[in-house]
């Protein structure tokens, strides 16, 4: 390539000026706007306007809920094994990669020596995950909806108490 | 489970098991009933769901009426015996088919309360229908059941005054600031 | 008010932003579903194919009062549900409007004389802009008192008053 960036022949805007005119023209679009806005709305405060909303009713409780808890066991299991995938694929590449280009380099002719310790030291590596992975599948913990009828208690209940039974019909007395 | 059980034959197994409940009994009337005083009902009411040539398993309706002048409110209780289906294959009645719901028979028990301090026993634990029934006879008509699980209003307001549907009622001038039409109570 | 309500004389800029300003507020009427009653199924269909409500800007209903600017209350005040709409009717951000549809809310409507729980009307709760009566008005009178809402939106102005 001859040239590495084209710059217009006779003065025009630059790429530094260039940047500069779109990042003041993003900043105006958002700025015109709510100035347009803020000039020309009516303003009537009310305190019920800042109020929590629930349906008209008088807010009752806080409004923060508990996250269902099951949200953060997927999110650790998708951590793990997400992890588990970026150290596997420069591995592959390099494993792959010695076995195709080994004729070719000197480099790649130095690694198809240990072609069979990578293997078994990954082989080792993996090994270790799925242990864990078979401990989550033996216990429920990827079942959203989780049989608790054969299981073992599981340990992250917070609350620590038993699994909730269904409510019981409310009998009356006489 | 028989065929469909008459009217009169309820009143004649009322009548058997609890002689000095039954005060009076319309078989021939377009809605078939048998009247008992307020203190034997809850019997009556047991007696009909768990006789087994009876069982009148479903409640259908309870419905009050303010006899103005008479100083009195009536309740009425609509039962109904429904048969699973393929209960009876041999029914004489010749129903539509046996994978139906069929009706094993139908009484109606009328109930008569004062009406000042009206009180009559629940039967929410005997049909569970009773209940919203019973709130909704409290809270339009003013009688009040005993061992109720949950007596309050249900269709009006918590903190409405009076019974609309009673034939005396007056209607509210205003409530919570706002204006009600000044409308007297209807002739 | 806002800064710029009341402060300019009237003139050919102040009538020009007038114009734009209720353009604006006519052509994108976010009613906020409010059905009550049985006028709810005539808002329903004028919400849906064949009266399209959308081609006026108003087909946009929010479940919410925070993101509304139209109230159509559409069937019977109680007065059990009278102090919500009062509350929900507060929540609603300004400029907002108010359309009273069918018979119930215009003056109670066919509980007028008997019923003992109506509000006989919801203009004792809210301040209402338009009234369609009916019962329940067919989806072209709902259309048409959307219309004169347009056409009375389109007469306010921000320029002081002379």
């Amino acid at each position: 390539m001859s040239e590495t960036i084209s710059v217009p022949a006779e003065g025009g805007p630059d790429l530094l000026q260039g940047l500069a005119i779109f990042a003041l023209a993003a900043f105006l679009l958002g700025f015109v706007a709510l100035l347009i806005g803020k000039l020309v709305r009516p303003r009537v405060p009310n305190p019920d306007k800042g109020a929590a909303y629930e349906c008209g009713e008088q807010p009752v409780g806080p409004a923060w809920v508990q996250f269902d808890l099951r949200f953060y066991v997927v999110a650790l299991v998708f951590l793990v094994f997400d992890v588990e995938i970026a150290l596997f694929y420069p591995w592959a590449v390099v494993y792959g990669g010695a076995a195709a280009n080994a004729p070719a380099s000197a480099a790649w002719t130095e690694l198809q020596h240990i072609r069979a310790a990578a293997l078994w030291d990954m082989l080792f590596f993996f090994g270790v995950i799925v242990v864990g992975f078979v401990y989550l599948w033996r216990f429920g913990y990827l079942d959203w909806v989780r049989d608790v009828a054969g299981q073992s208690e599981p340990v992250t209940r917070v609350t620590g108490q038993a699994a909730p039974q269904p409510p019981s019909e409310p009998r009356a007395s006489p | 489970m028989g065929a469909r059980v008459t009217p009169q034959e309820i009143a004649d197994i009322l009548k058997g098991r609890f002689p000095m409940a039954v005060l009076e009994t319309a078989i021939d009337a377009k809605h078939p009933c048998v009247c008992v005083p307020p203190e034997a009902l809850h019997d009556v009411a047991m007696l009909l769901r768990d006789d087994p040539r009876l069982g009148m398993n479903m409640l259908r309706c309870v419905s009050g009426l303010d006899l103005l002048p008479e100083p009195q409110i009536e309740l009425v209780y609509d039962l109904i015996s429904m048969r699973p289906p393929g209960a009876s294959a041999a029914t004489s009645a010749g129903g539509s088919g046996t994978d139906l719901w069929q009706n094993g028979g139908m009484i109606a028990v009328r109930v008569r309360v004062p009406r000042d301090g009206g009180h009559v026993s629940s039967v929410a634990d005997v049909w569970p229908a009773a209940n919203w029934h019973e709130r909704e006879a409290f809270d339009l008509l003013g009688v009040t059941f005993d061992g109720h699980p949950d007596l309050r209003r249900i269709l009006c307001p918590d903190d409405w005054v009076g019974h609309p549907l009673r034939k005396d009622y007056e209607f509210p001038k205003e409530y919570e600031g706002i204006p009600a039409a000044a409308a007297a109570a209807p002739e | 008010m806002g800064w710029i309500q009341n402060r300019f004389e009237e003139n050919f800029i102040v009538t020009s932003v007038d114009w734009a300003l209720n353009w604006a507020r006519a052509s994108s009427l976010w009613p906020m579903t409010f059905g009550l009653a049985c006028c709810a199924i005539e808002m329903m269909a004028a919400g849906a194919a064949r009266f399209d409500l959308d081609r006026f800007g108003a087909g946009a209903f929010r479940a919410t009062p925070r993101q509304s600017d139209l109230m159509i209350v559409a069937g019977t005040v109680t007065f059990k549900m009278a102090s919500r709409i009062r509350r929900l009717y507060n929540q609603m951000p300004d400029p907002k409007y108010v359309i009273a549809m069918g018979a119930c809310t215009c003056g109670g409507g066919p509980y007028f004389k008997y019923g003992y729980h109506v509000v006989k009307g919801v203009d004792l709760i809210v301040p209402v802009d338009v009234y369609i009566p009916g019962c329940p008005p067919r989806p072209e009178s709902l259309i048409e008192g959307l219309m004169r809402l347009q056409d009375k939106i389109r007469q306010a102005t921000i320029a002081k008053p002379a």
